[in-house]
């Protein structure tokens, strides 16, 4: 008895050993490879032969049947879409090859990026690989955290039940913008007509699937105008409910004129800045005379970059006001020198140089010296620039605007 | 109880958690062992050979409910077994590329998340946190994501992180790193990665304003990269590296292509613009009027060697490639087969117009209607030659946003400055004082 008790204990605790031994050798095996990037990792693990199934086994023509045996096979779903999207892909290789049979041996140094008719059925041809893929797995093909990420406010007011008709609106939308934009950055005048009718259009889509409080939200976190309003209040902090007030009163506007494209006619340009001065006119008045205000200050886009400016600098935030006085009250005094037609052009000058370097004088210790001055004359200085008379030309009022060649 | 006894009991105890831990994990043992503990993973082949009744590869019929899937034989918590498996499973380099991005990405998902939360937790009336709005911080924590999982593709598949479907893994290889070792090439990579996650982060911390000292600090990194790249490659192989991946190299693609630039005159012209790069493209922050006259400097010497080295025709046309408005009508025309000679021939209305229309706006023997009504025919006149040479769907297009064409049809003259840069005058001033910009 005690013999075969003796031995019990002497083959558990062996079995004890070798067990604790397996388990630490397994984990200094992953541990070994838990850094995948390091050099070791680079060469190639011979790992035991997978017992079981190859992928000759299921390389199959019939796609959707593969996907059948993949999600038997347990492969989760993202795996599976993997296999699948990597399938359809290489059923492209060829008509992608064909379109573009330099792809390979191109030069390093030229691109395709000119041959719009390529881009074009280069992309049409992806289209049409997205939706094979769609058409394999259904909703599971787009499912993807990236593509959440991508979509931003696109889907958070949409009823889940409706986000597939939603998707597949924007997505056929999205297609349409691509292609008008295919032939280059020109934005003709007709170009934008058809832009403005394709959002038009998308809406009403949008307006058949969604109810009119759903919409609603949906355009006021993903429209245009919506958009624009939070990038141009960037320095207002609204309310929720002024920024519905502000958006309704800017909504009516982009419907009378939509967005602009190509130049615009001087009586389109005037229109449209009539339009603009009685719209924030409009808003000051609903806003009332405090807020009114600093929404104006705020619509500036040299407050906007003085704003910025401050926050990098780490400087007080009342400092952006007070520069902005400074501004204000300088800007006003040069105004009132330039019109003023006693005054002989030199003396002009003197009193504007003098302001200039005023401007310098109260604007530099706002932004902690020398440093933070030199930055502001990049940023949202440039009137400093201005103060200074320019040069007469021999036209007499000239505006000279350049624009970049290249 | 006796010690023997509870020696005993302890051990065999300890013997069956261990020996459950490997069933329930085998992954926990080391591969030359796990398959011991894999009982499940066997049993797929063989319950499902049955149920087909005939070969798989031909026709794949549905598996009955196994109990043990292939996926849980080839399913590992260390990607290094996961592709070494799946090689061994005989999966294709693209597939196997595919499966093993989508493992990266479905590890990276909580970063992910966590960013896509931010965005949907900001209420839509707050600034827009999003990608498209000037997010430093965001942008670079998008970047660094990729970065990393770039990083561990190439870590994982060596050249087959190449491997796209229907794409030559080594073309791909050989256009991005010319000759080089795949050691070197691995080397290259990771200098490039530490770097770019370098100046990332100097850009998250400038907040859309770029300081003097940003510069200072990215020149910095830039030099610092050069030299560790330096360390490890032959001169020969830098000098290479560099020109296929260089931001001049990139400026320059379209119009080598629209030109159909040779080899010989890709080297030359990338050498005589390389030492100007930082004065063409200065990189981040604002262009102030200094740093713009510079660059009309740099450009009119680079010009005056590349007309030296090409010979007038081929400058004409690589100077006409570089400019921004040939491009585009190029893409319209090319689109619609207009031939190059007609697009030249369009474009070329441009500088006798705006020289004409300089010296109307000069002539003193003009009052200011003359002048606009003068001005008002010579783009009509150019307005026609363009039409008819470009045909009726790429000409009103391309007249329509010819924008020195608009500001003579409006009463203004333009000068087109040697760097290619345009000068517009209009007289008097359009937009009465206060009058707010249009949107």
């Amino acid at each position: 008895m005690n013999l075969i008790v003796a031995l019990l204990t002497a083959v558990s605790l062996g079995l004890n050993l070798v067990l604790v031994g397996i388990l630490f050798a397994g984990r200094n095996a992953t541990v070994a490879k838990s850094d995948p990037t390091s050099p070791a990792a680079t060469t190639r693990v011979q790992a035991p032969p997978a017992k079981g199934p190859s992928w000759t086994d299921y390389k199959t023509e019939d796609l959707p049947a593969m996907v059948q045996q993949l999600r038997d096979q347990g492969f989760p779903s993202h795996i599976v879409r993997a296999v699948a999207g990597g399938r359809i892909r290489e059923t492209y290789a060829a008509r992608l090859r064909a379109l573009d049979p330099q792809s390979e041996s191109r030069p390093f140094w030229q691109s395709p990026g000119s041959d719009v008719k390529l881009m074009q059925q280069q992309r049409q041809l992806y289209r049409e690989q997205q939706q094979a893929l769609r058409d394999l797995l259904g909703p599971e093909a787009d499912q993807s955290d990236v593509n959440a990420l991508y979509q931003g406010r696109r889907f958070d007011s949409v009823p889940p039940e409706k986000a597939a008709d939603v998707r597949r609106i924007l997505r056929d939308y999205d297609d349409r913008r691509s292609e008008l934009f295919s032939a280059g950055s020109f934005g003709t005048s007709e170009q934008g007509r058809r832009v403005n009718a394709l959002e038009q259009e998308q809406r009403d889509a949008l307006a058949a699937v969604l109810s009119p409080l759903e919409l609603e939200a949906y355009q006021l976190r993903n429209s245009d105008t919506a958009r624009g309003l939070r990038s141009q209040l960037s320095a207002f902090n609204p309310s929720e409910d002024e920024f519905r007030t502000l958006y309704k009163l800017q909504s009516e506007y982009d419907a009378q004129f939509g967005r602009l494209y190509g130049m615009p006619s001087s009586e389109e340009q005037q229109r449209r800045s009539a339009a603009l001065r009685q719209l924030n006119d409009q808003i000051k008045a609903t806003l009332g005379p405090v807020r009114g205000a600093e929404y104006e200050r705020a619509n500036d886009y040299y407050f906007r970059q003085t704003n910025q400016l401050v926050n990098r600098l780490e400087l007080p935030a009342e400092t952006t006001t007070q520069i902005w006085g400074v501004k204000q009250d300088l800007e006003q005094r040069a105004s009132a020198i330039r019109r003023d037609p006693s005054l002989p052009a030199d003396d002009r000058a003197k009193q504007l140089a003098v302001l200039a370097e005023e401007a310098s004088a109260k604007v530099t210790p706002l932004l902690g010296g020398a440093r933070g001055l030199e930055a502001y004359q990049q940023n949202g200085g440039s009137w400093m620039q201005s103060l200074t008379p320019r040069p007469a030309t021999a036209t007499g009022t000239t505006r000279i605007i350049t624009t970049p060649g290249r | 109880m006796k010690p023997v006894v509870l020696i005993v009991c302890t051990s065999l105890t300890a013997n069956a958690a261990l020996l459950g831990i490997f069933v329930a994990r085998p992954t926990l043992a080391p591969p030359s062992v796990r398959s011991y503990f894999e009982f499940h993973s066997e049993a797929a082949p063989s319950a499902r050979a049955p149920e087909t009744g005939s070969s798989a590869t031909t026709r794949p019929g549905k598996s009955p409910s196994v109990a043990a899937p292939w996926w849980q034989s080839l399913e590992s918590p260390d990607l290094t077994t996961l592709v070494a498996r799946l090689r061994a499973a005989g999966f294709p380099p693209a597939i196997l590329r595919s499966i093993i991005d989508a493992e990266i990405e479905a590890r990276f998902a909580p970063r992910i998340q966590e960013l896509t939360r931010e965005l949907n937790e900001t209420p839509y009336w707050k600034p827009d946190p999003s990608l498209y709005a000037g997010n430093a911080r965001l942008f670079e924590s998008i970047n660094q994501i990729y970065r990393e999982r770039a990083q561990l593709l190439r870590g994982l598949l060596g050249q087959d992180a190449f491997a796209y479907s229907g794409v030559d893994p080594s073309a791909a290889q050989q256009r991005q790193y010319g000759n080089l070792s795949d050691a070197k090439i691995s080397l290259v990579q990771r200098i490039s990665d530490d770097y770019a996650e370098m100046m990332g982060q100097v850009r998250t911390a400038m907040q859309g304003v770029t300081l003097p000292e940003d510069r200072e600090k990215l020149a910095l990194l830039e030099r610092e990269k050069r030299a560790d790249l330096a360390a490890m490659l032959t001169p020969a192989e830098l000098a290479d590296y560099e020109m296929r991946s260089s931001p001049v190299t990139n400026r320059l693609r379209t119009p080598l292509s629209i030109m159909n630039a040779s080899e010989a005159e890709f080297r030359t012209i990338f050498e005589i613009q390389r030492p100007y790069a930082n004065v063409i493209s200065p990189g981040v922050g604002v262009i102030t009027m200094e740093m713009s006259q510079q660059r009309r400097e740099a450009t009119a010497k680079i010009n005056e060697q590349i007309k030296a080295a090409l010979g007038e025709a081929r400058f004409a046309q690589y100077e006409r490639a570089t400019q921004s408005e040939f491009q585009q009508l190029h893409r319209l025309a090319s689109a619609e087969g207009v031939s190059y000679d007609a697009m030249t021939k369009a474009f070329e209305v441009r500088g006798p117009t705006a020289t004409a229309s300089a010296a109307i706006m000069n002539d003193r023997n003009l009052n200011a209607d003359d002048k606009r009504h003068a001005l008002k025919n010579l783009a009509q006149t150019a307005r026609t030659e363009i039409l008819s040479t470009l045909g009726p769907t790429v000409g009103p297009a391309y007249a329509e946003n010819a924008r020195w064409l608009t500001h003579i049809a409006q009463g203004g003259s333009v000068s087109i400055m040697p760097d290619g840069n345009m000068s517009y005058r209009m007289s008097p001033p359009v937009n009465p004082a206060g009058a707010a910009p249009a949107r």
